[in-house]
């Protein structure tokens, strides 16, 4: 447990899942065709390209779900959301090659990659999953208003992981 | 998404590596984001359209709140009948709070035994009713798509992996994020998310049924997925127990308690609320009124009252937060009365300090209190001041005539 008990590290197998999610949708992306429909895509999203990066995101982590559940396989929510926030920079870095989107500044980066979030959890959830524990998610967003989660220790496990200190 | 949001190790090997990671924040943020939307809406209309107060606690924070105070803020701001109205939401009942929707387990296999897919029907239904209905009509519960998608794949997936057709499965899956060219679209799902993945074609008429599936290179590698998942264990929600209820000290104390002793005593709550709810709010509200004084208990319980109504989430800030939220409240209608009784004649009463501001954006515009200043400016009244100076007064205080000091004014 890391910070107030909220936040912890993947365990191995976690990791493992997260990997060969991320590797999956690496490999789509940099596909030819599929690059080519993703950078369209963002573009029909015009005024508000984050929440149709956060849209394209939920769908790939949801057909990514999809495939392993009908391998079989049971893949942990507690990482989808990492997961999901690496899609989206992986996306927004895209739609900035592409010259879809101009960010100037920190703020206006942080803005897209909260917006897409959103967005993303949206779509991943319209699409439903009943293997999202609804109750411990409650739990999870009554300690966020209870203010257990408002310092940054609670919330260190992650960065502390994700910029690699986990491999 | 469950009790913590566990971080991953390595990540992209390519892409993404320009741009600054997204804060930790910011992503426990998206994971209380799914725990509201399954507090607020998701009883039989799926998904609830939240949107907006994710963007609020995003902003909040990017605006330098911290996480609680952004969801507070964000949640009395959205999430109150109105702006569920507004969203096109139906009422959220209390109940919503405190005791999540109890689902069913995933009967998805009958279910779809029953009638997989039937797109006439899907689409006959879309066109008439709304989004919620049809899911309701078509699904169910939400949260069972993934798991009759899963189901129906599974059954076919078993057979896939041994014809080496699993990487065709997953294009199909990526056929419905990026349609091949002709596909037909189902209206199921929000605005601006694509429909075929609710319904991968391969899926709907088997693997040999052709047309469905794609050349995409997703390939989801079934046997390099981990054996089981890791799931955190559930924990209780619920608020805390309260504790026990002092002894009033006086008769009026206790009138006044009893009083006001039934928390959802007002409109049809009570009828949508559940019991779980109704007592746990009764429970609060109990634990709460102990820690307030008794002559403020009517003032607190017309907020605590508002408060339930307004905002179906009262019970996930905890009692302690509502205490705050009432004593904040509290505090702030003693400073109106005070200001209320300070007014003189509807005047709204002046500080030193206010007099001084007018003081000196007075003197900074040029005005003085002397005869060049403010005073000179005033217009003249037309009257002119005693020729005498001496004596302005129109009784005349000498002593009269002979018994003064001056003999000659009495033969005036």
């Amino acid at each position: 447990m890391i910070g107030q008990g909220n936040t912890q590290p993947a365990t191995e197998q976690e990791n493992k899942q997260a990997q060969i999610i991320l590797e999956n949708i690496e490999k789509y992306l940099f596909d030819d065709n599929a690059y080519d429909h993703i950078v369209q895509k963002i573009r029909e999203g015009g005024e508000d390209p984050a929440t149709m990066i956060g849209a394209i995101v939920g769908q790939l982590l949801h057909a990514q779900m999809v495939s392993a559940r009908g391998a079989g396989k049971e893949i942990s929510r507690d990482i989808l959301i990492p997961i999901a926030a690496e899609v989206v920079n992986a996306i927004i870095e895209i739609a900035m090659d592409e010259g879809l989107i101009n960010i100037q500044d920190e703020s206006q980066l942080e803005q897209i990659q909260g917006d897409a979030m959103i967005a993303a959890v949206d779509a991943y959830m319209s699409l439903g999953d009943d293997g999202v524990n609804k109750e411990a998610a409650g739990q999870f967003t009554q300690n966020v208003m209870q203010g257990r989660m408002d310092s940054p220790q609670a919330q260190q496990g992650m960065i502390n992981n994700m910029v690699g200190g986990a491999a | 998404m469950g009790s913590v949001v566990k971080s991953i190790g390595k990540v992209f090997k390519k892409i993404g590596k320009g741009l600054k990671k997204i804060a930790p924040i910011l992503l426990v943020a998206a994971a209380a984001y799914v725990g509201y939307g399954y507090a607020t809406g998701w009883q039989g209309a799926g998904w609830p359209r939240i949107t907006e107060w994710g963007k609020s606690l995003m902003s909040g924070i990017r605006g330098g709140a911290n996480l609680s105070e952004s969801a507070v803020q964000a949640s009395q701001t959205f999430a109150n009948p109105t702006y569920q109205n507004q969203m096109g939401l139906p009422e959220v009942p209390t109940s919503a709070v405190t005791t999540p929707a109890n689902f069913p387990p995933d009967v998805v296999g009958q279910t779809i035994a029953q009638d997989p897919f039937a797109f006439e029907d899907v689409r006959a239904a879309a066109s008439q009713a709304g989004e919620g209905v049809l899911r309701q009509r078509l699904l169910g519960d939400q949260p069972g798509i993934l798991g009759r998608i899963g189901t129906e794949m599974g059954s076919q997936y078993s057979d896939l992996i041994d014809n080496s057709t699993l990487k065709k499965a997953g294009g199909a899956v990526m056929d419905a994020i990026v349609p091949p060219a002709g596909a037909d679209t189902v209206a199921l799902v929000p605005e601006g998310i694509d429909n075929e993945l609710f319904m991968p074609q391969g899926v709907a008429t088997g693997p040999s049924g052709g047309g469905g599936y794609g050349d995409q290179v997703l390939s989801p590698d079934a046997e390099s997925f981990a054996d089981q998942s890791v799931l955190a264990d559930a924990t209780e929600a619920g608020i805390p127990a309260s504790e026990s209820t002092a002894d009033a000290a006086s008769n009026i104390d206790k009138s006044l308690r009893t009083y006001y002793k039934d928390p959802f005593a007002f409109e049809d709550a009570k009828a949508s609320a559940s019991v779980k709810s109704y007592k746990d709010a009764k429970t609060t509200w109990d634990w709460i009124a102990d820690k307030i004084p008794t002559e403020k208990i009517g003032q607190a319980w017309e907020f605590y009252k508002n408060l339930w109504k307004k905002d179906p989430l009262v019970a996930l800030y905890g009692t302690q937060k509502v205490l705050e939220m009432i004593l904040a409240y509290l505090d702030e209608s003693d400073e109106l009365a005070s200001y209320q009784k300070r007014h003189v004649a509807g005047m709204p009463p002046r500080s030193m300090a206010d007099v001084m501001k007018t003081h000196k954006k007075a003197t900074a515009a040029g005005l003085r209190h002397d005869k060049t200043g403010i005073w000179a400016q005033r217009p003249s009244s037309g009257m002119q001041g005693p020729v005498n100076p001496v004596r302005a007064s129109a009784i005349n205080r000498q002593p009269p005539g002979l018994l003064g000091r001056n003999p000659q004014r009495a033969l005036v």
